[in-house]
């Protein structure tokens, strides 16, 4: 594991967006699935899943701008933190971490900016990467917030149920929508300590097989056709392995953060929580009775908004601790992990800070 | 019958198979055999198939006795027989195992 450091920010404030329309996990997995559809909720652990409609091209950037916009409001201090939140004039950059963009060219970032009318004077930086995206999306926005010595905002949003197959029994009842955004501001005498792991020789036990360059998309690109494993997908549609990303997980992540723990010397007791990258309960479950953290710690948003991929983690902070990171200063191990294979990890103190929460579009 | 036409105890055979492939693969952990109590190791069991430790012993059923059952579940089950106790199961030693106590003299029998 890598491990770095960067000294001196801390976060303003976060906000997440999710679509208003909400998927039944039973009802849309009865047709596949049959009766066992309540025994995958069990295991998975998610109920209900926010997607956009459809045909509807709402995107993971309208999310992800209205997340920022609703940050943004000014909101009398008293309800969202003792933190104020800077003027959007004083916002120096912007990173976009999102595998799902409006479009190749341009990117993601230079259009948030202008929506949210960010003065050009500005930076602009797409990033890719899956459910190990959030983690990475602080280290560099951290990372540049220091560099150009402004706030940076962070937004991180996904709309994977376009590339969901429903006739996939691996993937079709996991995804859901979102976007977020994350304020990080330079200052302050805080440490954030990271830790990343790659094993890209994995690369194929979740992807994407077709619609870029190593495979482009063609005129068979939109045909539904059964795959090796039994999954009925288009070749634009997500796969998943879902064995190997559990083998790869509960077998490097506990050690991982083992790792991390003990090189910025923070114990399981010591720690206040656990945010997990919301992919499957049992599996979230099992890394934190590894480390012998309590479950207490171990916020849960996925059985309400299904797994969001990088979005996860600033969906549940927002969701499940709103109120509490208002007002008072949270001992975190956050921890991504996914498609790439990678693990990105973080330590580090959060709140307080201002968080309207999770908001809906439209 | 169940996914892809398959009765149960084959599917779970098929899937178990895959994850064997994946734990081959793995780099391999220093297997570290050590004596594991047994009311420790029912305890782990219980954690792992999430059931109740205390309604849980060696002569529970413990596919049964788990909260829901799946191959993640098993694949645990592997993997702390591996990783806390030494013990590496091949699928069909693994699939012969109906209780916990099963499991337990597996366990016990590898070192």
């Amino acid at each position: 594991m890598r491990f770095c450091t960067v000294e001196g920010v801390v976060i303003g404030g976060l906000c997440a967006c999710v679509p208003s329309n909400e998927v039944d996990n039973e009802i849309a997995g009865k047709g596949l699935f049959g009766d066992e559809v309540k025994n995958i909720i069990k295991a998975t652990g998610i109920q209900t899943r926010r997607i956009c409609p459809p045909g509807s091209g709402v995107t993971a950037l309208d999310l992800c701008v209205a997340a920022a916009k609703k940050l943004f409001e000014k909101t009398p201090r008293s309800v969202h933190s003792s933190r104020s939140v800077p003027s959007i004039d004083e916002v120096g950059g912007i990173l976009f971490v999102t595998q799902t963009p409006d479009h190749d060219i341009p990117n993601n970032s230079s259009r948030a900016a202008y929506l949210l009318g960010l003065s050009s004077d500005c930076a602009a930086v797409d990033t890719s990467f899956g459910c190990s995206g959030y983690v990475y999306g602080l280290w560099l926005g951290a990372s540049m917030a220091r560099s150009i010595e402004a706030p940076i905002l962070l937004l991180d949003g996904e709309t994977h149920s376009y590339f969901t197959s429903p006739k996939d029994r691996g993937t079709s009842l996991l995804f859901g929508d979102a976007g977020t955004a994350t304020l990080i501001l330079p200052g302050g005498g805080e440490r954030w300590h990271f830790g990343f792991l790659t094993d890209g020789s994995r690369h194929d036990v979740l992807m994407i097989p077709e619609g870029r360059s190593r495979r482009p998309f063609n005129e068979r690109s939109l045909e539904y056709k059964t795959w090796p494993d039994g999954g009925v997908r288009r070749p634009i549609d997500i796969y998943m392995d879902g064995m190997a990303v559990f083998n790869f997980v509960v077998r490097n992540v506990p050690g991982c953060l083992a790792s991390l723990m003990e090189r910025c010397g923070v114990t399981a007791e010591e720690l206040d929580l656990l945010l997990l990258h919301q992919a499957n309960l049992y599996m979230m479950k099992q890394v934190a009775k590894k480390l012998k953290i309590p479950l207490e710690k171990m916020p849960v948003s996925l059985d309400r908004y299904g797994n969001s991929s990088s979005a996860t983690i600033p969906v549940t902070l927002c969701s499940e601790l709103q109120k509490p990171i208002a007002n008072k200063s949270f001992r975190v191990l956050a921890s991504g992990f996914g498609a790439g294979l990678s693990i990105s990890a973080v330590s580090m103190n959060l709140g307080p800070c201002a968080c309207p929460g999770v908001i809906e579009y439209p | 019958m169940t996914k892809l036409g398959l009765k149960k105890p084959e599917l779970e055979r098929v899937e178990l198979e895959k994850l064997e492939s994946e734990r081959l693969e793995s780099e391999k952990t220093e297997l570290q055999a050590f004596e594991i109590e047994e009311t420790r190791f029912v305890g782990e069991i219980a954690d792992i198939i999430e059931a109740d430790p205390q309604g849980l012993s060696l002569e529970s059923d413990f596919r049964e006795s788990a909260d829901f059952w799946s191959s993640l579940v098993g694949f645990s089950l592997l993997t702390f027989l591996e990783e806390q106790c030494g013990c590496v199961l091949s699928i069909d030693e693994f699939l012969e195992c109906k209780t916990v106590g099963d499991l337990y003299v597996k366990a016990r029998g590898r070192r």
